[in-house]
């Protein structure tokens, strides 16, 4: 897992970087690695909850629009 | 002929009454707002912009009104500020943020044209953490109008979001204010300026008209000198909207008479990195609580309550700000911090984003399984009062980290209320907070009108 972060963590800085529309200081290059590493320490959190395939996001898709009227 | 500092000690209850008696008018309540916001909110660093244009029109026509025997309420005739995050015609709405200082809107938001509509004068557009602190401040200097001090004392924060509406109610500059919060935004200026704040149901109040940071967190609020008057605000602000279908198929709020029987809740670790004049106030306050009904100690079920709207937040975010960033507006924001961190956002990747929904389905459910028997789950307020105005928050080990009952309420869009809880280290304000369960608005605000009917902290004056 340490391996695939530090990789996905390039990867991540990679794409970030080549959003932006000027290359970054090495303080900023600095503070979005700081967020990326955040990024995937919340991910690891996120995957020790048991899901089921079925278990959809909220909110679920609503084809008819918002439940309810005004 | 009030003082201003009739003025600025007066409730809302109180200001209608002299309103009524003929003891003063709406135009001379829209001076007094005006000129304290002009010299003690400026100096806080709490306002934007001023609006005297819009609100002698709005003062005289409350008086009018007023004189013709129509009377719209208790909001009628009565000074407010709004963050300035919400589109007001005729005036710039800035979002915070240098770059959109010049920015204008063709439409007033909703909330503004419900509150005019209940006859309340609009005086003033009121500071902000610039885009609503969704960019990664690690400061309080991240704001166009300086950093936001602290009504109880200069040298503090006001905190964030909502800081000039923290800020201006506390220092007595209006009685009322819009405070909007995404995950803390209302509640930690209430905190740290020792005022009432109200966090809605999501989807409760239309964000019509208002900076978008997260569309599936942002809520607008009520700030205020108590509970009564963020719920004299709230019933003047909320209401579907078909421009917001959040709003719609929300049970229309009903104010609720309980005063006594509740049932609280308390988490068993409420009081964990709390420092120690915080937790004395807490306990405290639940001494006042316990005497208004049953109080349990519960356990939040166990879910990643934060790393989940962290995630829903930093999509959202680079997401609604996308053409922004890649405009390089970022580079004209206050907090250097504030111009890449989003750029995380943009790599983040699709499929941590829905298991992030995912595991908010489940926090709803579990958490409303485990709320449902309680009116209220009563927690301090914050960890600490109000930090120095020049604290980087990275270097305070879980500045923003230990509020897991905030994470998780507001990721699951629970209601919930800041109350003054008495003075903390240096005399500074201490707050508690009550987190209610989904559409249970008007219990969260009847515990509140409870508590204040036996304590005198949210009576605290303003500085002369």
């Amino acid at each position: 897992m340490g391996n695939l972060n530090n990789a996905e963590a390039a990867a991540r800085l990679a794409l970030a970087e080549a959003r932006a529309h000027r290359p970054l200081t090495e303080a900023e290059r600095e503070l979005v690695q700081q967020r990326i590493a955040r990024d995937l320490a919340h991910r690891a959190e996120l995957r020790s909850v048991p899901l089921a395939n079925g278990d959809p996001p909220d909110p679920p898709f609503q084809p008819a629009g918002p439940r309810g009227g005004a | 002929m009030l003082s201003e500092q009739d003025f600025a000690n007066a409730d809302l209850a109180q200001l209608g009454a002299w309103l009524r008696e003929g003891r003063t008018t709406s135009v001379a309540l829209a001076e007094l707002a005006l000129q304290r916001l002009n010299t003690v909110g400026r100096d806080l660093n709490a306002v934007v912009t001023l609006t005297p244009g819009r609100a002698r029109l709005e003062a005289a026509q409350a008086d009018a009104e007023l004189a013709a025997g129509q009377d719209r309420g208790p909001l009628h005739g009565i000074p407010y500020g709004a963050k300035d995050l919400l589109a007001v015609t005729g005036y710039p709405t800035t979002w915070g943020a240098a770059p959109l200082r010049s920015q204008r809107f063709a439409d007033d938001a909703d909330v503004i044209v419900r509150l005019r509509e209940a006859g309340a004068v609009l005086v003033a557009k009121l500071a902000m953490v610039e885009l609503a602190g969704g960019f990664g401040y690690d400061q309080p200097d991240a704001a166009l109008t300086g950093p936001g001090r602290s009504a109880a004392n200069r040298e503090r924060w006001a905190g964030g979001s909502s800081s000039g509406s923290g800020a201006a109610v506390g220092a007595g500059c209006v009685p009322l204010a819009i405070g909007t919060e995404t995950w803390g935004s209302i509640h930690v200026p209430a905190a740290f300026n020792g005022v009432t704040g109200f966090r809605p149901t999501f989807g409760l109040v239309s964000r019509a008209g208002a900076m978008a940071l997260s569309w599936s967190m942002d809520k607008i609020g009520p700030m205020a000198r108590s509970a009564a008057d963020c719920e004299a605000m709230l019933l003047g602000m909320a209401g579907p909207d078909p421009a917001d279908p959040a709003t719609l198929g929300r049970p229309r709020y009903q104010p609720s008479e309980q005063r006594s029987g509740f049932r609280f809740a308390t988490l068993k670790d409420a009081v964990h990195g709390v420092e120690d004049d915080v937790a004395a106030r807490y306990h405290a306050a639940l001494e006042v609580f316990a005497g208004l009904g049953s109080i349990t100690e519960i356990a939040l079920p166990d879910l990643p309550y934060n790393a989940a709207a962290s995630t829903v937040i930093a999509v959202e975010a680079a997401s609604a700000f996308e053409e922004f960033l890649e405009a390089g507006l970022a580079d004209e924001l206050t907090a250097p911090e504030d111009r890449v961190s989003l750029l995380a956002g943009l790599a983040l990747p699709a499929t941590d984003y829905l298991r992030a929904l995912r595991v908010r389905a489940k926090a709803v459910r579990e958490l409303g399984a485990a709320l449902a028997e309680f009116d209220a789950v009563i927690t301090p307020g914050y960890r600490s009062v109000a930090p120095p105005i020049d604290q980087h928050f990275s270097k305070e080990p879980n500045f923003f980290g230990l509020r897991t009952i905030d994470g998780a309420a507001n990721l699951c869009g629970l209601p919930g209320l800041m109350l003054p809880a008495g003075p903390g280290a240096l005399g500074l304000p201490t707050a508690v907070c009550l987190t209610g369960r989904v559409d249970a608005d008007a219990q969260v605000l009847a515990v509140g009108q409870a508590y204040q009917a036996q304590t005198t902290w949210h009576r605290a004056l303003p500085p002369a």
